[in-house]
């Protein structure tokens, strides 16, 4: 059978037919494609253009300095350019090359990437500072390949003073996993540079500024073409700390080689004038990086450098309590001019033997000579009279057992005895033998600097205990609008007491006491000395190791009649007050000296000149 | 044997209807190529693509001119020589990125044989095929057939270009499904070859079987194969109804979009023109295959119709698969656009088969 022509044709119209049929549908199908995209989600993809051509990249805004009282910079902020990488645009398969380019682990990239991604961070994230010539080569060579990587300066602290007033500036670092979860820096971006300690903590959200963006045109090969947005930083803004650079450099001076603390403050308002704690470390680690061993070692230095111990150390207040002691003593009407206490070296007390720190004997002493020589036995049977509870309730009229309050963040509290402590603690009842040990600054009473020096200072101006601070309250009402100083505490002490006390005092050092060293001719300074026992002392005899020493207190003001400056030193197994009392003597000689020279100007000028903006 | 028409009646019957929707399509195309090359080491390609285009109309004149008849008689001769072009081109020539598909000419240029290869296809397929239609067809007529066709297909795989052989294959199929095989035939044929998917799925190299899964996925593999289909979708979608304007497609002009004047030219396109654009480009397209399948209805003979409607199939299979990959339906395969996408031999081959299809146009009356 063959196929006629008309069977053919009839076959071809029907199969072109179904050709036809075929090719329209096929042509409805593409337009409905191309309606889905660029109608319907047109959008979106316009979008998505956009992002493919605008670039944008953080411009870091710089964080505010800390300036002393005199607007001397403690902490500034300098420029370190920087490779940063955009977590979004970035493909596995460039890390390896991306890390070996820049010289850095490719661990060390994918564990930065995965701790944006798990931080919700989709902008640039720094991956290496301060790049070398090395590393701008690769970027430069590589510019069109990694076009996640862009070049970015960075501001980052620096400490020009390195150390000096370290543990009450303390020091800045990247955010760490644990900060974010912090509330108060739940605002903050994963790798962001936010205050670890001290004052850069206190303050983070002052000293931190709002960073800008700069938005621009870029080709497919990450060439910029045009700058299309610009949005400004805006810079952190400067801090005044109450800190006289000059007295804290001294301080640290007189801590050089030694463990101790120093604190240096304004008795009239609490204005903090120096803090220095020793051993010190170098902040500037903190943000240009530590060697692997360094970190180790300054965590587990034994001498603990990193501790505050102004306001973090705890230590036996010793006889720098006996001027508290004593008002206790004037205010609870015992310690009259007709109480007396002879002292022949020691004084048996419910069958054990309390020696006074002077073997011979102080023979038979009145408050003055008492505080003056720092007869032991004097306070052993003054403490014995007013009962635990009175000495602690004045100890705490001084401040001392609760925070001072200091603009500083972890403080510790110390710890001031009563009978209702010793019952909750121990279940043990209260022991008048415990009494008399407290009597002279030792037993369960510790204290920390910062608390000596409040404490002393409440008492050098008659009975007002400011809130120690280094932020002062002008400057604090910009930093935290709403906040009002707290008025101090006050527990007026008549004129008669006062000159008791300060008459003693002025015996400590100007007489014949225990704080010669501290005396200086042109000012007259007033003050207590304290040698507190850490251990017993024939245990410290028999061992000889030296962090059984004695701790060394000093704490004394100037002038005596008005006083404008206090000065407390703690030396951790300083063994003698003849050095703490020293370290003061140069401090308050320091202080001595810029008060009398005019050139110095006075620290509400430099306030004045501080806008709520930059400086 | 019909006479060749005179030259009165050349013009008279000459198809100035398809000639003008396939000039119009070629005006849009060199557009196309001028914005989408400028600024970058292509800039001025166009003038190149012009120069194709002249020597293309040339050939269609010359393909519209020689009786199509003497073409199809003298296909196995055509046959052989472009089998053995393909050989020597395997053989002779070193890959250029990974593949042998140029042959140099002494021109200057080099062409793509198997893009040529395309016609002679056409005009086999037609002469045997067309037997086909006049006699009960007997497994040897399919085995020549076979021979014919599977031959230069396995010789352009080989090069490699599965794209390029694929795209052959709706030749072959719409000669078949005009001619004498019954229905029940071609269902057969079409399920050996969906059962012939998975084996040859596993015989694909990778990079193949990643342009595959590729397409699906276009967001899984930014930066490599993925980011073509992704910039290509994010061009056509950004274009909107209206279009972005003539050299202001931000996607073209800052080359987010790969290859925006070949294989990409219609997501180039889109982008710069619109839904709205398209929408009259597709339509240009549809009018010309209408056109095509019209004159392939009115042929004076079989071997003419099945010349038209192979040629029809074969542009349908390029619109499809080049337009379905913009529209990130289809995989990326490389396929050219037809008279859009810039690239000389496929041009060329294009506007001789058009030309063919005059041919038969111009020959349609029976005297």
């Amino acid at each position: 059978m063959t196929w006629a022509p008309k069977m053919w044709g009839k076959l071809l119209t029907s199969r072109v037919m179904h050709f036809q049929i075929v090719a329209s549908a096929v042509f409805v199908l593409l337009l409905l494609a191309f309606w889905e995209i660029q109608v319907a989600n047109n959008e979106y993809y316009r979008r998505r253009a956009e992002e493919n051509r605008i670039k944008t990249l953080p411009i870091p805004a710089a964080r505010g300095n800390l300036l002393d009282r005199y607007g001397r910079v403690l902490a500034q902020s300098r420029i370190a350019l920087s490779a940063m990488i955009d977590p979004a645009a970035t493909s596995d398969a460039a890390l390896p090359r991306i890390a070996m380019g820049l010289g850095l682990e490719e661990e060390f990239v994918r564990g930065r990437l995965a701790d944006a991604s798990e931080y919700g961070k989709s902008e640039h994230i720094v991956l290496k500072e301060n790049l070398d010539p090395a590393d701008l080569a690769f970027l430069a060579a590589h510019r069109s390949e990694f076009q996640e990587i862009a070049l970015v300066e960075i501001m980052r602290r620096q400490y020009p003073e390195d150390a000096v007033g370290v543990h009450a500036m303390g020091y800045v670092g990247e955010a760490s996993k644990s900060d974010l979860n912090l509330r108060e820096y739940l605002l903050r971006d994963f790798g962001a540079e936010i205050g670890k300690s001290g004052i850069e903590r206190q303050y983070d959200h002052w000293l931190t500024g709002q960073d800008g963006s700069l938005q621009f045109l870029v080709d497919s090969m990450g060439r910029e073409l045009a700058t299309v947005g610009r949005m400004e930083p805006v810079p952190g803004r400067n801090l005044h700390l109450t800190i006289d650079l000059d007295l804290q450099a001294v301080a640290e001076l007189g801590l050089e080689g030694r463990k101790g603390a120093v604190v240096a403050l304004d008795p009239r308002n609490g204005e903090i004038l120096a803090m220095a704690s020793a051993p010190v470390f170098d902040p500037n680690k903190f943000v240009t990086g530590f060697a692997r061993d360094e970190w180790v070692d300054l965590n587990r230095d034994p001498r603990t450098p990193m501790l505050n111990r102004a306001i973090q150390g705890t230590y036996a207040m010793g006889s720098v309590f006996k001027p508290i002691h004593g008002l206790a003593g004037l205010e609870a009407g015992v310690a009259g001019p007709d109480f007396t206490a002879h002292c022949p070296g020691g004084m048996r007390f419910g069958g054990r033997y309390f020696r006074c720190h002077k073997r011979g004997g102080h023979g038979t002493v009145r408050l003055r000579q008492a505080i003056a020589l720092s007869c032991d036995v004097y306070f052993y049977q003054l403490g014995h009279r007013l009962g635990i509870d009175t000495l602690s309730e004045y100890a705490r009229i001084a401040g001392l057992g609760s925070r001072t309050g200091v603009d500083l963040p972890d403080e510790v509290t110390g710890l001031v005895p009563s009978v209702r402590w010793k019952v909750r603690h121990t279940l043990q009842p209260w022991h008048p033998g415990e009494t008399v040990v407290v009597s002279i600054g030792q037993g369960a009473m510790s204290i920390t600097p910062v608390q000596a020096a409040q404490a002393i200072a409440g008492l050098a101006v008659g009975g007002v205990w400011h809130r120690p601070h280094l932020v002062s309250h002008q400057q604090r009402a910009l930093v935290e609008p709403g906040s009002r100083p707290e008025p101090p505490r006050r527990w007026p002490v008549s004129d008669d007491h006062m000159a008791a006390l300060r008459g003693a005092m002025s015996d400590v050092v100007n007489g014949a006491g225990t704080g010669r060293q501290a005396r200086l001719s042109g000012v007259e300074v007033c003050g207590k000395t304290g040698t507190s026992q850490r251990v017993s002392n024939d245990l410290r005899l028999r061992a000889g190791r030296e962090d059984f020493e004695d701790d060394a207190w000093f704490a004394g003001f100037a002038p005596c009649s008005s006083p404008e400056i206090v000065v407390a030193v703690l030396l951790e197994n300083g063994k003698h007050s003849y050095y703490s009392a020293a370290v003061a003597r140069d401090i308050l000689q320091v202080w001595l000296l810029n008060r009398s020279s005019s050139s110095r100007a006075a620290p509400e000028g430099t306030l004045a000149r501080l806008g709520p903006g930059r400086m | 044997m019909r006479s060749a028409a005179s030259g009165g009646n050349f013009f008279r019957d000459f198809d100035w209807i398809m000639a003008g929707l396939v000039f119009l399509i070629c005006v849009v195309g060199v557009v196309q190529v001028y914005s989408a090359t400028l600024n970058t080491k292509f800039q001025g390609v166009h003038t190149d693509h012009l120069m194709w285009l002249a020597i293309g109309a040339g050939l269609f004149w010359f393909a519209s001119s020689v009786d199509y008849h003497f073409s199809v008689w003298a296909s196995p001769v055509l046959w052989l020589a472009g089998l053995l072009a393909l050989l020597a081109v395997l053989a002779f020539t070193d890959p250029i990125n990974g593949a042998r598909r140029w042959l140099p000419t002494p021109f200057g240029f080099s062409v793509q044989v198997s893009e040529f290869m395309k016609v002679v296809l056409i005009l086999v397929v037609a002469k045997y095929c067309a037997k086909l239609s006049t006699k009960m067809s007997g497994f040897f007529d399919y085995a020549v057939i076979a021979v014919l066709f599977f031959a230069p297909f396995g010789v352009v795989v080989l090069q490699p270009d599965l794209s390029t052989a694929l795209s052959t294959v709706p030749i072959l199929a719409m000669g078949l499904y005009l001619t004498s095989i019954p229905q029940k035939h071609f269902v057969i044929v079409g399920l050996v070859a969906v059962l012939l998917v998975p084996i040859g799925w596993s015989m694909l190299k990778p990079y193949q079987k990643a342009r595959i899964t590729g397409f699906l996925d276009p967001e899984e593999s930014p930066r490599s194969l993925g980011y073509q289909i992704l910039q290509s979708k994010i061009a056509v979608g950004a274009g909107g109804i209206w279009g972005q304007g003539f050299v202001q497609g931000s996607q073209t002009q800052l080359r987010f979009l790969p290859t925006p004047h070949t294989d990409f030219i219609f997501a180039a396109f889109a982008e710069e023109r619109g839904f709205f654009g398209i929408t009259l480009l597709l339509a240009l397209y549809y009018l010309l295959l209408m056109r095509i399948v019209q004159t392939g209805q009115s042929a004076a003979d079989a071997e003419g119709s099945i010349i038209a409607m192979c040629v029809a199939a074969l542009l349908l299979f390029h619109i499809l698969v080049n337009v379905g990959m913009v529209a990130n339906k289809l995989p990326v395969t490389g396929l050219p656009l037809p008279l859009m996408s810039y690239g000389g031999s496929n041009l060329l081959t294009c506007l001789v088969m058009l030309g063919l299809v005059n041919n038969v146009r111009l020959r349609r009356f029976v005297n």
